[in-house]
């Protein structure tokens, strides 16, 4: 799954691919999952997480032919073509992604009752909710940890940062969101008592 | 007692307390990466959408090679026309050149 436990001809296929059509087909394949993912948590709905994967892929197909191997695995290039292609729509359209009703069905809803799935389902709305409002950079972060399930060192690789300038992103990102979400809390129960 | 009030607490009664708020933010930050974990699950794009763009793309790439073909073909055909007058230009200037040497030697 980590992107940079590259496949061994991935280096053949990326040069192949700047001659071959088919070629990029399967490069596209190998990542159109991922980048859809991660498009999908930055923009909260299917729709727009098409269009911008779309995006992505032609923009990578019309530049790929500049691509130099930098020692960065391909996917990282990928990805920081989708943060721009999403950075450029945030700009553009200036509007607060809205979190998807399908994202929020789950397991979980089968597995209880729909009072428990419920309670669940708006927990996990709160929760997305506080995490779209936070600095695109720690979205990008978390999104890559949990969505993609990649190490601190892929991130790095990703996001064009250390390891340990990961490490200590990631924490401080969990604080403010922790503190977000605890003046959603104080400010939803004040609402409620007035 | 009285200097627990007053916020003189001896170093040793700060430390544990200290590494008390240490594991109580610890667990707490656990607990919140447990329940990203939990809400932010993979998700797949659709298979007729995953095709129809591959397609798409594959046409794009396709067309866009072709296109860079053309180019390069008509970049060549222009920079051979261009050889070729310029060739054509040399000559009959020198040509000229010689005829109107003759003429004023004459």
């Amino acid at each position: 799954m980590g992107i940079g436990v590259a496949e061994e001809n991935e280096a053949e296929l990326i040069a192949q691919a700047k001659k071959d059509p088919e070629a990029f087909g399967l490069l596209y394949e190998r990542y159109v999952g991922r980048i859809y993912r991660y498009l999908y948590y930055r923009t909260g709905n299917q729709e727009d997480a098409e269009d911008l994967t779309a995006r992505t892929f032609y923009r990578a197909l019309k530049s790929l032919p500049r691509y130099q191997d930098r020692g960065l695995p391909f996917g990282a290039w990928l990805y920081r073509i989708a943060h721009n292609v999403v950075a450029n729509w945030l700009r553009d359209r200036s509007r607060r992604p809205v979190v998807a009703l399908e994202a929020l069905g789950s397991s979980a809803s089968r597995e209880h009752g729909p009072l428990e799935a419920l309670e669940e389902q708006e927990e996990r709305e709160l929760l997305l909710q506080a995490v779209r409002c936070l600095p695109p950079e720690r979205q990008e972060l978390l999104i890559l940890k949990f969505v993609e399930g990649l190490s601190n060192a892929e991130i790095g690789a990703v996001m064009g940062r250390s390891e340990g300038a990961i490490k200590s992103l990631y924490h401080r990102t969990l604080v403010a969101l922790r503190a977000a979400l605890a003046g959603e809390e104080r400010g939803g129960k004040g609402q409620e008592d007035g | 007692m009285d200097r627990e009030k007053s916020g003189t607490r001896s170093p040793c009664v700060r430390d544990v307390l200290q590494r008390g708020e240490d594991e109580i933010t610890s667990a707490s930050l656990r607990e919140l990466s447990e329940r990203l974990q939990q809400a932010m699950r993979p998700v797949e794009p659709s298979a007729v959408f995953v095709r129809s763009l591959g397609r798409e793309l594959v046409e794009a790439s396709r067309r866009q090679r072709e296109t860079a073909r053309r180019l390069r073909r008509n970049l060549l055909i222009g920079a051979a026309a261009l050889g070729s007058v310029a060739s054509v230009a040399g000559v009959a200037f020198l040509l000229l050149r010689r005829r109107a040497l003759k003429a004023s030697e004459a």
